[in-house]
């Protein structure tokens, strides 16, 4: 110790003093400055509830003087709170700033003061430098280790993270009930690309089955229990909503205009709606329709990058999701005696079309697949067969994805890829509604007036006699696609006949005859087979090897619609309505 | 002393290697700063052009106007990417943003109803605290002759927040725009606006064209 | 003649069009109202950067010959307080040789098209000087050392294991800070810079708040942020290792009287070992051995796991960020992010032309990812061989990689008593 004398005794004991005082009071400047930061942001005259609040009211009410004094009283001391705020962080700040040179500047005595002289003597011997040198190997080695550790699960931890989200399955039973909890990383830094989709006309399965199962199976949508929200479409169509995330899109026309609408999952509110006109080429003409499929019968398909949608007239239009179009495209006025009814199917980034149009009279029809941002084509095939109202399928075979068609005469498989023609099965059936579908292997196929095919995938060339399984004249449909769960497939028939075959024998398990028409085709939720009549009754039976009818619920206005299935809502339009049913719970 | 003589080579070889990195660094260092120097050609000839600068020499190591100010870059804004979200105001480093809102007189209708100033639906036309649209009342209002009115921005009030803006430029001529004031401004290395832009309408500009105020050309110049 | 109307109508153009544009026309004003100019204040900063670099060499040359020449602790710190007053509070802490780190970084990887000179002086000279002198950047010109400096009141020894862990955080940082700068990603050294709020008076409160606890680590710990943080710290390291004069405890021969071995706040001063003898020979070549094997596998594994660090790293850069919200299309991240969105939207950009430089930042996030784990294993292994290498001292020396500069020492030597004191 250097405080042998008198004199630096008692200036070591100033300076301490001094120090602690300085210190004490830098804290206390700086506690008053941390708080008078949160007042002034407290004060910002940015966001202030109460004087938004006051404007809204004076909005109402524009010559209510109370109102408007008090606005004016608020105003004044938010502003005065705000500046003052300002003026007095900065002399907080100078005074805090002041204080900490004093506190150090004593501190730095006190330390000079207490200094000692080095005392080499009283030194604890170094440690072995071989010891020392074998610590430091295992602590850099240690440290490493950890680091690597880290680095190693973080990249771990993302690839599961879009592993899981890259796999096409949509939402698993478990996670649709919280659906915003589970699937958004509240961290915010690996956004799970969520699958609340229902992209094209028979959903991401293709098969009208939907990804979860939890539905409602009770409501009333005339008296609107059980229905979440429920929105008047402007034009009306026999189109199925598509959604993405919590973009439900629809299309709707009349003989002169055609619109796309976008409405919000959530609320039903429409964000948008996009008319598709000023197309270049685009015909004046009107197309002869069966009044039945109107003029915009075709479903769009949709991703996160846009909607795109067909009509009638043979107009195409995308849009992305912040209704800016894309491009448009004319494929010329089509030759369909029903009118163009078949959806859109969509592979990678490519939209498929099957334009069939009247062979008869010497009009050809084509398949064709459009780059989905570009509009431009991919390619085009075409296609000896006539014009129906069926839609083209991609089915995920083991052999690789396949675009499954029908026509009156024939069903043919498309590498989706290429438009490159893998197979085809010759029937004899006449004006054929149905799509095909894909389960249990299988290729099922309801060719109106003719036969079910159910056709093995694998084959090429002409497979009509080689790789067809079994065909049924039981359960033959005319307008509804069947839906199968794998084991059964199930078919409803526009007089209100249900018939229920095995997938893989093709025998008939049950047929029931329900009290209404089926122009819609049934959707399959879990174990629960909904199909909507056209007079607005939902069935729901058990999709099981016995009829079992586990209830009814009605929609109040007529409807042709099949069900759309997203996170634990079903979607159902009617002739003028858009409904959308869930548990007002979630 | 054998011993002595191993010691001295391994520190003769060591001052060598050392010696020869130095070098390495050292030649790297110099190229590095060689090719800062020289390496570029003059980008920002057009403004230095303007500013009537430019004697059309090759390169920046000979411009006698630029030795120092090529290269030099400042934080400014995009007016025309901006969308007036109010980040500004909150997440400059300093205390009171250095964005502000300026106006720009010639593109000024003089409205006597200026969206940059009354609230929408405001029933009088008068500066009370009710019919404002600036949460600070840093703009002036002042009657010049019928009908028209010139309007002032009190820069030691504002505070950037673009709500003005947002009204002029959605129902009026556009006239305000948000502006980095280069007389506050601190220059960050990074600017921490223009890290949480959501328009990306931050960009470091020549500090020989400091503003982005003329009309219809913000785009075109980024 | 034609030369004037074409010049008129030039001129007149962009009014005509603005004219055209405007909503409400401009008025024609009988009051004799004449519009105001608008003021448009000169960048203040610009002007400065010339004298910024001028003094930035003057410092570093003094601090070397106040070190090296005339040993004056005194003149170091009087230079200390210069540096904190001038390239701290009255610059602002701003352009600093460690932020330079990423702007190089970034202009090397060409995603900044431009250097200002001021930066790449900035970052050059003092390795420059480092290579020659020793770090006296860091003992008496870099301001976010000054500001420690001041601190160090009563500073404690950090077991070795302790100190030699944390000295890997800033290769680690550098590392990162590097790639993310190189990417165009952020600049995480400006962000997290822990002083210069206090320069500013004012700043975000937590990065401040992390500085004011810096400052009071800094009594007991000295200079926490220049030995356990700092990225440029690391590069200096690097550069005073290859030093051709370095500061030295004793003006001439070491007596090895122990009196300085305590004097370095830094723990940068390394006792006389004599040549080891207690191992034998064998030993000593065989771990060499396993520790270069340890290193090349290291950096492969660094490699092979840097370049997983794709998905984690690459939304730090805004683009990834937004392409990844826009495909999520899920309605509480379309919240979160709504005003960046509207922006988007009302921006009519295309998302699919977002998509693609967001899969290339995503690339050289790969490439970026896979040097860094790489480096960062190199740097281990290295470090690894170097604790190993055994050299006999037969002095009390300064590490010239850790050793500061700050001419602590100096006095405590009894030589240099006599050098001062004939």
């Amino acid at each position: 110790m250097s405080l042998e004398s008198k004199s630096s005794q008692s200036l070591y004991r100033m300076a301490c003093a001094v120090a602690v005082v300085s210190c004490v009071f830098s804290l206390l400047v700086g506690m008053l400055l941390v708080s008078n930061s949160m007042a002034v942001r407290m004060a910002s005259p940015l966001e202030l509830p109460e004087l938004e609040h006051l404007r809204e009211i004076l909005k109402a009410s524009p010559v209510d003087q109370a109102v408007t004094d008090k606005i004016r009283d608020l105003d004044q001391v938010v502003r005065h709170l705000y500046f003052t705020g300002l003026a007095s962080r900065k002399m907080g700040i100078i005074l805090l700033l002041t204080g900490m040179v004093v506190s150090l500047l004593s501190l730095q005595a006190v330390a000079w003061l207490r200094r000692r002289q080095p005392e080499p003597r009283g030194y604890p011997p170094g440690p072995d430098p071989l010891q020392a040198e074998s610590v430091a190997r295992w602590v850099l080695a240690g440290l490493g280790g950890v680091i690597l550790a880290i680095a190693v699960w973080f990249g771990q931890v993302d690839r599961d993270l879009r592993a899981g989200s890259v796999s096409d399955k949509p939402l698993s039973s478990s996670d649709a009930a919280g659906t915003s909890a589970s699937t958004v990383n509240t961290s915010g830094d690996s956004v799970r690309e969520t699958a609340i989709t229902w992209p094209s006309f028979r959903g991401t399965s293709g098969n009208g089955v939907a990804a979860s199962t939890n539905f409602p199976v009770a409501w009333d949508g005339a008296t609107g229990s059980g229905v979440l929200w429920k929105v008047e479409v402007p034009l009306s169509g026999m189109s199925l909503p598509v959604v993405w995330g919590n973009k439900v899109y629809l299309t709707g026309a009349s003989a002169e205009t055609r619109v796309v609408y976008c409405y919000d999952l959530a609320t039903g509110t429409r964000l948008w709606q996009v008319e598709a006109k000023g197309i270049a080429n685009s015909s004046k003409k009107v197309p002869e329709i069966f009044q039945d499929t109107g003029y915009a019968a075709p479903t769009s398909v949709t991703d996160d990058r846009l909607v795109c949608s067909i009509f009638a007239n043979g107009d195409v239009v995308a849009i992305d999701p912040c209704a800016k179009t894309l491009w448009t495209l004319d494929l010329g006025l089509p030759f369909n005696r029903y009118g163009h009814s078949s959806s859109l199917a969509r592979f990678q980034d490519k939209v498929l079309i099957q334009y069939d149009q009247d062979a008869e009279k010497g009009i050809p029809s084509r398949l064709l697949a459009l780059d989905a941002m570009t509009g431009k084509t991919a390619w085009s095939t075409p296609r000896k067969v006539s014009d129906s109202w069926s839609s083209p399928v991609v089915a995920e075979t083991e052999k690789g994805a396949q675009l499954i068609t029908m026509a009156n005469d024939a069903i043919i498989a498309y590498d989706p890829a290429s438009g490159r023609e893998l197979w085809a099965v010759k029937c004899s059936g006449s004006d054929v509604g149905p799509s095909p579908i894909f389960a249990g292997g299988l290729v099922l196929a309801s060719i109106t007036g003719d036969r079910i095919y159910a056709i093995r995938p694998d084959g090429s060339g002409d497979v009509t006699a080689t790789h067809v399984a079994w065909t049924s004249e039981d359960g033959v449909t005319d307008v509804s696609s069947p839906v199968s769960n794998g084991e059964l497939v199930f078919f409803a028939h526009s007089g209100g006949l249900i018939t229920c075959l095995e997938v893989k024998t093709g025998k008939k398990v049950w047929d029931h005859n329900l009290d209404g028409e089926f122009y819609g085709s049934p959707g399959l939720a879990g174990d629960k087979l909904y199909l909507v009549a056209r007079n607005g009754t939902v069935f729901i039976l058990k999709a099981g090897r016995q009829f079992e009818e586990i209830s009814k619920a009605t929609l109040g206005e007529p409807s042709d619609s099949s069900p759309v299935f997203v996170g634990d809502r079903i979607l159902i339009r009617g002739l003028k309505t858009l409904y959308c049913i869930g548990n007002k719970a979630n | 002393m054998s011993e002595l003589k191993v010691t001295g080579v391994v520190q003769s070889r060591r001052e060598f290697l050392r010696n020869f990195l130095r070098g390495v660094l050292l030649v790297g260092l110099a190229g590095m700063g060689a090719r800062v120097m020289l390496g570029r050609r003059c980008q920002s000839a057009g403004d230095f052009d303007r500013q009537k600068l430019c004697k059309g020499c090759p390169d920046v190591a000979f411009c006698p106007s630029a030795v120092l100010s090529v290269g030099r870059k400042v934080w400014q804004l995009d007016p025309s990417k901006c969308t007036q979200c109010g980040r500004c105001a909150t997440h400059c480093v300093l205390q009171s943003s250095a964005v502000k809102c300026v106006h720009r007189p010639a593109q000024c209708g003089y409205c006597r109803l200026c969206f940059g100033f009354f609230q929408p639906g405001a029933t009088t036309l008068n500066s009370a605290a009710e019919n404002q649209i600036c949460p600070t009342g840093a703009i002036r209002r002042k009657f010049i002759e019928e009908p028209y009115y010139e309007y002032t921005i009190d820069e030691s009030l504002c505070i950037g927040c673009g709500r003005c803006v947002k009204g002029c430029s959605a129902f009026g001529n556009g006239s305000l725009v948000l502006q980095v004031r280069h007389d506050r401004c601190v220059n960050c290395n990074e600017c921490s606006i223009a890290r949480d832009c959501p328009s990306d309408a931050f960009r470091q500009i020549p500090a020989t064209t400091p503003y982005r105020l003329k009309a219809g050309t913000e785009s075109s110049a980024s | 003649m034609m030369r004037t109307v074409a010049l008129l109508f030039y001129l007149l153009m962009p009014v005509l069009t603005v004219l055209g544009e405007n909503r409400f026309p401009q008025p024609q004003f009988e009051s004799g109202y004449s519009m105001p100019a608008i003021s448009v204040p000169a960048p203040r900063v610009a002007s400065w950067e010339l004298l910024d670099v001028l003094v930035l060499g003057g410092a570093l040359s003094l601090a070397a010959w106040l070190i090296l020449k005339k040993r004056s602790r005194r003149g170091v710190f009087l230079l200390t307080v210069f540096s904190l007053l001038y390239f701290g509070f009255w610059r602002k802490g701003c352009v600093c040789s460690i932020g330079g780190i990423q702007n190089v970084a970034a202009w090397l990887s060409g995603n900044e098209a431009v250097l200002p000179l001021s930066v790449a002086a900035f970052f050059i000279l003092p390795l420059v000087f480092a290579l020659f002198f020793g770090r006296v950047f860091c003992a008496a010109v870099c301001p976010l050392g000054a500001i420690q400096e001041m601190m160090i009141l009563f500073p404690k020894r950090l077991p070795r294991p302790v100190s030699l862990a944390l000295g890997m955080v800033p290769v680690v940082y550098l590392g990162l800070a590097v790639l993310l700068a190189a990417t165009g990603s952020a600049f995480i050294i400006c962000r997290h810079d822990p002083f210069v709020p206090i320069f500013r008076l004012g700043g975000e409160l937590s990065v401040l708040l992390a500085g004011v606890f810096l400052l009071l680590v800094g009594i007991v710990v000295a200079r926490p942020f220049c030995r356990f943080l700092c990225p440029y710290g690391v590069l200096l390291n690097w550069a005073s290792r290859l030093s051709k004069w370095h500061a030295t405890i004793t003006p001439d021969e070491c007596v090895k009287c122990r009196l300085c071995e305590r004097a370095c706040p830094f723990d940068a001063i390394r006792v006389p070992v004599a040549s080891l003898v207690s191992e034998s020979r064998g030993i000593g070549v065989r771990r060499m051995k396993w520790l270069l094997l340890l290193l090349v596998f290291l950096t492969g594994i660094g490699l092979w796991t840097g370049s997983r660090l794709e998905g984690v790293l690459a939304p730090i850069n805004s683009k990834v960020k937004l392409d990844q919200v826009l495909r999520s299309n899920h309605p509480a991240v379309e919240k979160k992010y709504a005003l960046e969105l509207e922006a988007f939207r009302s921006g009519g950009r295309n998302p699919q032309v977002l998509r693609a430089e967001a899969e290339a930042v995503r690339r050289q996030f790969r490439v970026g990812g896979a040097c860094l784990g790489g480096f960062l294993g190199f740097v281990f292994g290295m470090s690894m061989v170097g604790v190993s290498i055994r050299r006999s001292r037969d002095a009390y020396e300064p590490d010239r990689g850790e050793c500061l500069s700050c001419a602590r020492c100096f006095r405590s030597c009894p030589k240099e008593q006599k050098r001062l004191k004939p």
